[in-house]
């Protein structure tokens, strides 16, 4: 196993086996040969060229992984988005694929932007099999999706934005029978249709959200079968959001579409030719809203669920244990969100305090510079709290975990201290509070609260 | 003219003068009745109401304003979202509106700073209706409407003349619709810097002449645009400097002469592309992706906003907006203003040019962008920072502006040398209310040759 580097200012006569001594290209590094094993961070820049993947992994533990290193921890110091274009103008599209994946196993990509494709910006062509792809924004599709997947299996799609394929959909997935596909905490939007399947079973779509999807053309829209199989449902679709499309579900046969425990709002044609999920519901998700301040830029997290949203605590089916950042959802099934963000659960109702009216968490970003000796911050919790005890996890990119546990009385304030140190890079810490109620019976008096943070 | 104010936990017995005596619901303090001049100011929480207009102002000067208090510096001190909705469990529907006129003509009238939605509903309800065709010169902005059930809705929904509806957000919802049958001359209503995604339908006219829409980003909706009825060779709906991308439509007409369209982008339209004016292009307008890292949740924080690639990011247009969807000045220079609602920044991350650190903020060309400082509780706060501008940079020299909502912006200017690390400093006392401060660095750049990047770097704040 060998960690190599790619990254602009790169020569491909390197040996690629630091950052000083990095390639310059995606392909040069790919043609080093990577064996399996290989991890490649590649630096912030854009990447005019399409990747051609030429060598397999061998297993799940010997995968050859690339990693957009966007917060610049492993190669420049400053990071960024890494963009892989099929465009050398910014206005057309001149490169079959961004990364281009033939019959090539055990691939993972994580952190890339991609666009601009005259196909597809991930072309799965010849049947690889377990790829992952993942952490990555992909839009701006060309004339055929932004994902392809043609006969493969064990593939995984997870945590990434696809929007924006007018042609075609976000997803193909063709002639893929028993297939093991996964497609999760996703955000799909603005295709022509969102995923398309085609002969192909075992696929399974969970806790995505769905946006402004199908363009309102006849029958395109979410979930859009064009050709059925005959023998059993093609696609499982659960624990999603729809909000604002023409159809979600389209289908030849209703034995295709399996779906239910979803939220469908707004959709003109919810269903063709698919039953009703029995957990379905038709319920506004009630996303949070900007705070619009005129002359000010307030920071606004786009398709995040409100404190007032009804499916931002409610029972799914086998709901994703991680969300669309990588955070952990509560353990209770009804406390878990449905689409790709979990709730953070957090009501606006103190200007000092953090109150979690339920398990949740959030994340607050502090300068690295004003941490000499670590950070501490006041919690409590009230009485009919159940579950592990609230916590502060310290985060810095590249880093372990650094969790604290409450380990004082309910109804007081306790202080939850963690002394350390820094990495260098990035500049930044995030400190996670977290509320890990699994009380369902005493939404009043299961809350959790933070105050004070200390950063000395 | 009277201050007035409505908040949870308040009493509609209570006279409404005070934060501490203040008005229970919307229709609490609009029955007080306000008057001519007022302003009120709404507290952060949900109104489950109907509110419905009896009273309106006399002119531009005496409107009746109703503002949503998200920041709390008026009401509560601690903001958030005020939000009106017409369900009374976020599930099911009640009301048909969350703002009417009642059918009655009602003009001058302002709201800011609200959200509006519903819950799901089929029929043609809209969260802002007015529908007597008298209800003129009502402005709404900085407001955010959200999807209703119903597909073909819109979040602002009249039939009368001169309004504006400005700096506001749809998604899963349209924008606004001008229909009236009765008055449809020189109908003169706007919309302005809005984003919408994912709606039916961004801005509809029927039978209405004489509007406008400009600067605005349409992401994802079937029709861009939709324009109906009219009468012969009367322009219904000029729309310039916008953005409509990835919709199945960017406008539907019957006749030619019902639009009058200019540098605009329509691009990625899934049917045929109908926008064809001169200066018009159909360019991807290519938007910031976001940095996504497992386990930090850094927030989709930049949807629609243009990236450094974007072709459209300093482009001609015409009679541009001079502030966008933010509300952030807009560069002077016709050819460094963006299309579409949001303003580009111009700003990159740069390891060379630096003071200190990794890297400075870098402003390739004209820009904004605002820092948020926390924590103001200090009596007296100095913040300063290195700025440092390329030679041939031409203008008013780089800014540093405090800002803080409710006071008056504090502007320093560089009065140093190009080519060198010059600070800019300001000591200051801030408001109590809101407890931040937001420092805004701006580049005034408008030379288009030469070397005229503006660096920032190590921002600092503290108390004395």
């Amino acid at each position: 196993m060998t960690v190599r580097y790619v990254g602009p200012g790169g020569n491909n006569g390197n040996n690629g086996l630091s950052w000083d001594n990095r390639k310059l290209t995606l392909d040069g590094v790919e043609d080093t040969p990577v064996v399996a094993g290989d991890i490649v961070y590649v630096g912030p820049g854009v990447y005019r060229e399409q990747l051609t993947v030429d060598v397999s992994g061998t297993s799940d533990v010997a995968r050859i992984t690339y990693i957009g290193d966007v917060t610049g921890e492993n190669t420049d110091g400053i990071g960024g988005i890494i963009r892989i274009t099929g465009s050398n103008n910014d206005t057309t599209s001149t490169r079959n694929y961004c990364i281009y994946g033939q019959t090539n196993n055990y691939r993972t990509f994580r952190g890339f932007t991609l666009d601009f494709a005259v196909y597809q910006e991930i072309g799965l062509q010849n049947a690889p099999t377990n790829w992952i792809i993942e952490y990555c924004d992909i839009r701006i599709g060309g004339s055929n999706s932004l994902i392809y997947i043609g006969g493969s299996s064990n593939i995984i799609i997870r945590n990434c934005i696809l929007y924006g394929s007018t042609s075609n959909s976000g997803i193909t997935i063709y002639n893929t029978v028993a297939s093991n596909i996964l497609i999760e905490n996703c955000l799909l939007g603005g295709c022509r249709n969102e995923v398309v399947l085609s002969s192909s079973t075992g696929v399974m779509i969970k806790n995505c959200t769905f946006i402004g999807n199908g363009m309102f053309w006849s029958a395109d829209g979410g979930i859009y079968i064009s050709t059925a199989t005959g023998g059993g449902y093609q696609v499982s679709v659960y624990n999603c959001i729809f909000a604002g499309g023409y159809s979600c579900f389209y289908a030849t046969g209703v034995n295709d579409i399996d779906e239910n425990y979803n939220c469908i709002c707004g959709e003109s044609v919810p269903r063709t030719n698919t039953n009703t999920g029995a957990n379905s519901n038709i319920y506004s998700p009630i996303f949070e809203s900007p705070i619009l301040v005129n002359t000010f830029k307030f920071p606004y997290r786009f398709f995040e669920l409100s404190i007032d949203s009804p499916v931002r605590a409610i029972t799914g089916t086998s709901t994703a244990t991680n969300d669309f950042y990588g955070l952990a959802r509560p353990t209770t099934e009804s406390k878990k969100s449905w689409g790709m963000i979990q709730a953070s659960s957090i009501s606006t109702t103190d200007a000092i305090v953090i109150t979690f009216e339920d398990a949740g968490r959030k994340q607050i970003l502090i300068p690295k510079s004003l941490i000499t000796s670590g950070i501490s911050v006041k919690c409590k919790r009230d009485s009919n709290y159940t579950g592990t005890y609230p916590q502060m996890i310290i985060k810095q990119p590249g880093q372990s975990d650094r969790t604290t546990t409450d380990t004082g009385s309910s109804g007081t304030w306790n202080t939850l201290t963690d002394s350390f140190t820094p990495a260098l890079s990035p500049w930044y810490v995030m400190v996670e509070l977290v509320s890990n109620n699994t009380d369902t019976s005493n939404p009043t008096t299961n809350n959790a609260y933070f105050k004070d943070l200390t950063v000395g | 003219m009277t201050i007035r104010y409505v908040g949870i936990g308040g009493n509609n017995g209570n006279n409404g003068l005070s934060w501490d005596t203040r008005k229970l619901t919307l229709n609490g303090v609009e029955d007080t009745p306000v008057v001519a001049g007022d302003i009120v100011y709404v507290g952060a929480g949900v109104y489950r109401e109907m509110l419905t207009l009896d009273v309106s102002g006399t002119n531009d000067s005496t409107r009746v304003t109703y503002i949503g208090d998200v920041t709390g510096e008026n009401t509560d001190h601690i903001g958030g979202t005020v939000r009106i909705t017409t369900s009374d469990d976020d599930i099911t529907n009640t009301r048909d509106n969350c703002i009417t006129d009642g059918g009655n003509s009602r003009s001058y009238r302002t709201f800011r700073g609200f959200s509006m939605g519903a819950a799901p509903i089929t029929a043609s309800y809209h969260p802002f209706t007015l529908t007597s065709s008298t209800s003129d010169y009502v402005i709404v902005e900085d407001c955010s409407f959200h999807e209703t059930g119903f597909a073909n809705a819109y979040g602002f929904y009249i039939s009368s003349r001169n309004c504006i509806v400005r700096r506001c957000y749809f998604q899963g919802i349209g924008a606004a619709w001008f229909g009236s049958a009765s008055r449809m001359t020189a109908c003169n209503n706007l919309v302005e810097n809005c984003i919408i995604i994912g709606g039916n339908v961004g801005v509809g006219v029927v039978w209405q002449e004489g509007n406008y829409t400009k600067n605005c980003t349409i992401v994802s909706c079937t029709y861009g645009f939709y324009i109906v009825n009219g009468t012969a060779s009367n322009v219904q709906l000029t729309v310039t400097n916008s953005i409509i991308t990835l919709c199945r439509t960017d406008i539907h007409i019957d006749y030619a002469y019902q639009l009058s369209e200019n540098y605009n982008n329509s691009s990625d339209i899934t049917a045929t592309r109908a926008f064809s004016g001169a200066n018009d292009n159909d360019y991807t307008p290519i938007f910031q992706s976001s940095i996504l890292y497992p386990g930090i949740s850094y927030g989709i924080t930049n949807f629609v906003e243009l990236s450094e690639y974007s072709p459209l990011k300093a482009i001609v247009g015409t009679n541009e907006a001079t502030t966008d969807f933010y509300g952030m000045t807009r560069p002077t220079t016709s050819g460094k203003k963006s299309w579409g609602a949001i303003q580009y920044d111009n700003v990159v991350k740069d390891g060379t040019t630096k003071y200190s650190g990794n890297y400075s903020l870098k402003f390739k060309d004209a820009g904004r962008k605002q820092l948020i400082i926390t924590g103001t509780s200090a009596i007296t706060t100095v913040t300063s920072i290195k700025v440092y501008r390329d030679s041939n940079y031409t203008g008013t020299y780089p800014q540093m502006i405090i800002k803080q909502p409710g006071q008056s912006d504090r502007t320093t200017t560089d009065t140093g040398s190009s080519g060198t690390w010059n600070t800019l400093t300001d000591s200051f006392t801030p408001a109590t209310y809101p407890p931040y401060i937001i420092v805004e660095l701006v580049s005034n750049n408008t030379a288009t040759s030469g070397s005229y990047a503006v660096y920032f770097d190590s921002l600092s704040s503290g108390g004395s």
